[in-house]
């Protein structure tokens, strides 16, 4: 039906960085106060990184070299001199008051930037999730649970991780970079000069061995969601690989997906390594030159700069490439997570399409008139599967549609549960646009049996008062009853599994059935329900649909004449179209194509016996 | 402790490659430690030497300094431009000579890393492949699932940095050491003094990290569970009005999830200011030390200048023992988590009989008892489940002589599906005995069994893969380019003729691609029937000895079990066939049914017997007949 599924695009666009960064930053600036926290503690301890060797220098310079000087002119005229100690003591001081300064930092910094990251991942979460709730049936048809599930985890990792973790490298290794650079160029502008040169040069080859290494690891990233995908495969077939005694080949066949995983990955690492050396080489490079000039400069006559100056040139010449190596890892991280980003905003941003009109109204208690009013409906533009349809459903009134798969049954059940609109035409309820309606007033009145028999992790008491949190015990049993599921009676405290994987496909389906009745609906709807069940449950169940049936308008689909043998009206639907309408006497006597179906499927049912 | 060293042993054979990048790594950072050395002779050699009129200081130099003089020419007042070129050149060599053993040593780790990490990942592999059925029954899949491949990541990224980081900074430590021990003894004391107390508050870090980083993967775990549940039964939350209370539901764990996070960062923001703290006193300390040693002419202005950079070298490795510290709590975690599953025991496949042409077919339970093992929660506290509850087998006897066809039937819960988990030697009975040909089944080896028995479940797995990689399944061969399913050694014509039994001829035609039609999440998704027609296809190509249907035909239309079975007549004509099935029309026709209710034989006979027994199967018979009769009226 549907054709075009979500899948994955790979965001290399240099101009997609801009907006992904403003609107992840949105999500941070919820929190002003922890943003302007990082900024202001981690330029601190930038401020205190870079003053380190701007100390050594002034200490050597103005603390230890004039002491030294005036000892030894002092020795050398034979007098005695008694050093003075005060500015050692100074900057010492100084020292200690710049590192205490800094972990205060340090303890700020971390604590704002972990905070950012946690919250905004669980905004982001509590978005995507919220959404995902509301939105329709349409959407799930294309998009599988594994490829959701990614973007409520990993990928949201990674695009916390930019906003809290990377803006700090962004903002440590700027305020690094721009300290450094004007202390260089205020003391010595030539020695400076040289390390200002470095940097682009050390940026650029950055980057460049940085989106190598992105590539790469993109590469690697593909082939480890082949792994992940043949390991979800091989443990949840492993019964299939057991009892075919597959186990070893299987083994020995994984080898080579990881094998190819290795190679990619080795591809990746093979740039990462080259980088840190590379970045480094360069900045060696400046640090020899300032080597060269700074000493030209020592012995020139009158001196052009001082031995603490040199000391200092050379010290930020070394350390330059610390800073780029973070603000290039920023710019990486942030290209890295660029896919990452997409697919989680465009899950935010994914239109819901069926949503409360913004003067919806409640229904109150329903009656149950349905009726379907030139109704126009397509999964795909250009396809409608139903076409000016026409039907009224009495309040009270069950309908068995059967024909053929792909007909438009299952299409009819789910427009009158909403979980798809009609594309054009009206669909009353009570003689009510439900449009107009609330979803939520319409669902709590209805009673839907799904085909496959969804439970969740819990007791079968939670299961089955699943619509209704606070249903009693004697409500519970009453609706067990209803559908005939008495064993069930002193099971409510057990555990059922992951999916209720412990039950037979029966057990689930009475489970669903009892679920579906707990709220006692107005509009009951059953949409292939008893088709994988034994003839023992069928039995019972058929015993207990006369009774669910009674006082509520009822939707069956079903292949099994003795679910739809005794329902009001049978509607044969092909195409799209209502070809047969009547009471199974009614089409039996009329001959056609009920007739021929119903003879057909009774051939079969009974051929053997 | 015990983590560690599985961490330790996942190096496996490449150890001596780390060793050996490890040094490579040292080397590179001595290497770089001689760096400021040349900065001290342009400092000492040229500029004051200059200032003192030609006049060589007198200063204790080291071996590496005279070593750089012996290098460089003579330097003498009218060349000393020349000799600040040579000092540049020399730094020069000296940085590329330092970037490409680091290079080198890099590309050494990340080669044995990938190759460590991909043999644990294969043995992993290979061992869940081999754990017994139970065993992963008491896992839940995404669990197992996240630790094959999010633990094992974390893994690799610990020993392919933090291991040759631990290294190279140790050799920074030990060199920087070095190089102040020979020129100040004091000086280098006092720079060291405080290694001790930051090593230990490290290690009490450590131990935090570990405990708090658990919480956090067990709070991530539950999270990633409620959203896997909510998702797969989304319509069924939607068909309910019951988006706001999963809402809640999420929101309670993701909040859980955020505190632990906020926890684990806590703790960091209580470790790094004290080891920062304890640093930055160190550094001070050697600052001041270093002032006052220089000022009483102890050392240098020189010496004092690289002295200082070797003290702050001291300082990198203890700065960075926390981040190292960290990493190696993560790591140790997922590797708990990783040897948990290596500890559980490979199923033990052994048999007397391990090869075998054919089976007759005789199969024959006396007196057969089983339960299912208790669970251990979390909690330790013992789980009853479901399964184990019912399900149990209690003194079951019944014979099939080879070639006949048993027919099992009872309810839900009964102890059909137990009799073939036991038949396959999933499990093992409590007690009694299962002979196969007169043979003890626990004398046969298992994978000889389970490739000489053919089983079709309810619910088949079926691989997304092609439909024809599906049904050669079994009989795949063992390479191939990526060759996890591969189907060119099976004949076309025995597959059509499988699929032909198996009916798949009647719906492939409605596929897009035919037999190349991929299956699975995210290619076509088959209809019930249609699976279990696909998996009967599977085992029937493999042509077992004995054919097990566990309700195989359930989802197929009534038309096109009729047509199977007349196809299984033939092919298991002298074959032994064993068959679960609720349908009267499957199972009327077998040599002998037998009535299974709460894990006991209540009925056994044939078709005609059973009618007359008057008991659970009359009853069954009569509901259908009466079914029928309702339907005609």
């Amino acid at each position: 039906m549907a054709t075009h599924k979500l899948s994955d695009k790979e965001f290399n666009d240099q101009h997609a960085l801009g907006p992904f960064m403003k609107r992840i930053l949105g999500y941070a600036m919820q929190y002003p106060r922890w943003m302007f926290g990082i900024l202001f503690w981690v330029a601190l301890v930038a401020i205190a990184d870079a003053i380190y060797p701007l100390l050594m220098l002034e200490m050597i310079d103005k603390a230890v070299t004039p002491e030294l000087e005036a000892y030894k002119q002092a020795t050398d005229q034979g007098l005695s001199y008694t050093i003075d100690f005060y500015n050692i003591y100074f900057y010492t001081g100084i020292f200690v008051v710049i590192g205490i300064i800094q972990i205060i930092a340090v303890y700020f910094f971390l604590k704002y930037t972990g905070r950012i990251q946690e919250y905004v991942m669980y905004d982001l979460r509590k978005a995507m999730f919220n959404r995902l709730q509301r939105l329709s049936f349409s959407f799930y048809d294309r998009s599988t649970s594994g490829w959701l599930l990614t973007r409520l985890t990993s990928d949201t990792d990674r695009v916390a991780e930019v906003i809290s973790w990377g803006i700090l490298e962004a903002i440590w290794g700027s305020t690094m970079i721009t300290f450094c650079l004007s202390v260089l160029l205020i003391y010595n502008w030539q020695l400076g000069l040289i390390v200002t040169v470095s940097i682009p040069i050390m940026l650029v080859v950055s980057i460049k061995i940085r989106m190598l290494v992105l590539q790469y690891s993109r590469d690697a990233r593909k082939t480890n969601s082949d792994l992940t995908a043949t390991y979800s495969e091989h443990i949840n077939g492993i019964v299939v690989n057991k009892s075919t005694a597959q186990e070893e080949r299987v083994s020995q066949e994984f080898q080579a997906l990881s094998n190819r995983m290795r190679g990619a990955s080795f591809k990746a690492s093979y740039y990462t390594a080259m980088y840190i050396p590379v970045v480094i080489l360069i900045g060696s490079l400046a640090a020899a030159f300032v080597i060269y000039f700074g000493g030209k400069m020592a012995i020139a006559v009158p001196a052009g700069l001082t031995i603490g100056v040199l000391v200092a040139s050379f010290d930020y010449a070394m350390k330059i490439f610390i800073p780029i190596v973070d603000i290039s890892m920023f710019y990486a991280r942030a290209q890295g997570s660029l896919s990452a980003g997409e697919r989680i905003f465009s899950l935010i941003d994914e239109e819901i399409d069926i949503k409360d009109h913004e003067k919806a109204t409640a229904f109150h208690e329903i009656n149950g008139h349905i009726e379907f009013k030139q109704v126009q409906f397509e999964y795909v533009k250009g396809h409608p599967v139903l076409q000016d349809f026409n039907l009224n459903i009495k309040a009270g009134q069950s309908i068995a549609l059967v024909g053929a798969t792909g007909e438009g049954k299952s299409t009819i059940a789910n427009l009158v549960s909403r979980f798809y609109e009609p594309t054009a035409g009206q669909l009353l309820i009570d003689g009510k646009d439900y449009q107009l309606k609330t979803l939520q007033s319409l669902r709590s009145q209805m009673g839907i049996v799904l085909q496959t028999p969804h439970l969740f992790s819990g007791t079968i008491r939670d299961n089955i008062r699943y619509a209704k949190k606070d249903a009693s015990d004697a409500e519970i049993l009453k609706a067990l009853d209803l559908v005939g599921a008495v064993e069930f009676f002193d099971r409510l405290d057990e555990e059922i599994g992951e999916e209720g994987g412990q039950l037979s496909m029966g057990e689930k389906q009475l489970m669903s059935f009892a679920r579906a009745v707990l709220v006692n609906p107005r509009i009951f709807i059953m949409d292939e329900a008893t088709s994988s069940i034994d003839t023992l449950t069928e039995a019972k169940i058929q015993q207990s649909i006369q009774q669910l049936l009674k006082g509520r308008t009822s939707i069956i689909i079903a292949h099994r004449l003795s679910t739809i043998k005794n329902c009001d009206r049978i509607l044969v639907i092909q195409k799209g179209k209502i070809a047969e309408d009547g009471s199974h006497q009614e089409l039996i006597k009329k001959g056609g194509k009920y007739f021929e179906l119903y003879t057909k499927q009774l051939k079969k049912e009974t051929s053997h016996t | 402790m015990r983590n560690l060293y599985q961490l330790f042993m996942v190096l496996d054979r490449w150890k001596r490659h780390y060793v050996f990048a490890g040094l490579l790594l040292a080397i590179s950072s001595i290497i770089r430690m001689f760096e400021p050395k040349v900065l001290q002779i342009a400092v000492d050699g040229v500029v004051n030497f200059f200032h003192n009129g030609g006049q060589q200081i007198k200063t204790n130099t080291d071996a590496i300094a005279q070593l750089f003089y012996s290098i460089l020419p003579e330097i003498q007042l009218n060349n000393l431009g020349w000799i600040l070129i040579c000092i540049g050149i020399l730094f020069t060599v000296l940085a590329i000579l330092q970037a490409t053993t680091r290079f080198i040593a890099s590309i050494i780790t990340a080669n044995s890393t990938e190759q460590a990490v991909k043999k644990l990942r294969d043995r992993l592999f290979g061992h869940i492949q081999a754990l017994p059925l139970a065993q992963i029954d008491k896992t839940p899949t995404g669990e197992m699932i996240q630790r094959c491949t999010g633990d094992i990541d974390t893994i690799r990224k610990f020993i392919g940095t933090q291991i040759t980081e631990l290294i190279r900074l140790g050799a920074i430590f030990i060199g920087a050491f070095m190089m102040m021990w020979i020129v100040h003894i004091p000086y280098t004391l006092i720079s060291i003094s405080l290694v001790l107390p930051i090593v230990l508050t490290s290690y009490l870090f450590f131990k935090k990290e570990q405990k708090v980083w658990r919480e956090h993967e067990d709070e991530q775990d539950k999270l990633t569970a409620i959203i896997q549940e909510n998702l797969s039964g989304i319509r069924v939350v939607q068909a309910f009005a019951q988006e706001d209370s999963e809402i809640d539901r999420f929101t309670k764990q993701n909040m859980a999830k955020r505190d632990i996070g906020v926890r684990h960062i806590e703790l960091h923001m209580k470790f790094w200011p004290i080891s920062d703290f304890l640093v930055n006193i160190q550094i001070a300390l050697s600052l001041f030390a270093g002032a006052y040693f220089s000022l009483t002419q102890q050392i240098s202005i020189g010496e004092y200048a690289s002295f200082f950079t070797y003290s702050v070298m001291v300082t990198w490795p203890m700065r960075n023992l926390g981040r190292i510290v960290s990493q190696l709590g993560m790591a140790s975690v997922a590797m708990e988590r990783i040897q948990q599953i290596f500890d559980a025991p490979e199923e033990d496949y052994s048999g007397e009989i391990d090869s075998i042409a054919t089976l007759k077919g005789e199969i024959e339970f006396r007196n057969v008892s089983f339960q299912y093992p208790h669970q251990e929660k979390k909690e330790g506290k013992k789980e009853t489940t479901i399964l184990q509850r019912r399900a149990a087998l209690h003194n079951v006897s019944f014979k099939i002589a080879a070639g006949q066809t048993l027919a099992i039937m009872g309810g839900t819960g009964a102890g059909k599906s137990t009799i073939i988990v036991l038949l396959m030697r999933f499990y093992e009975p409590d007690s009694g005995q299962i002979l196969l040909d007169g043979q003890p089944l626990a004398n046969y080896n298992k994978s000889l069994i389970r490739s000489k028995i053919g089983v079709v479940h309810q619910k088949p797995f079926l691989f997304s893969t092609t439909i024809k990689d599906n049904i050669a399944y079994a009989k795949a061969t063992r390479n191939g380019s990526l060759g996890l399913h591969k189907s060119t050694e099976v004949e076309e014509t025995i597959l059509l003729e499988v699929a032909k039994d198996a009916t798949v001829t009647d719906f492939i035609g409605k596929m897009t691609d035919g037999y190349n039609t991929v299956v699975g999440e995210k290619g076509v998704t088959l209809s019930g029937g249609q699976k279990q027609r696909v998996a009967l296809a599977r085992t029937l190509l493999s042509d077992p000895d004995i054919l097990v249907l566990d309700d195989a035909t359930s989802a197929v239309d009534t038309e096109t079990e009729y047509n199977i079975q007349q196809a299984l007549n033939k092919r298991m004509h002298k074959k032994t066939s064993l068959v679960i099935a609720h349908r009267l029309t499957s199972v009327q026709q077998a040599d002998q049914i037998i009535v299974l209710d709460k894990g006991q034989v209540v009925e056994t006979g044939n078709h005609q017997e059973l009618l007359k027994a008057n008991g659970f199967y009359k009853s069954v018979y009569d509901i259908q007949v009466k079914i029928e009769d309702d339907i005609r009226n």
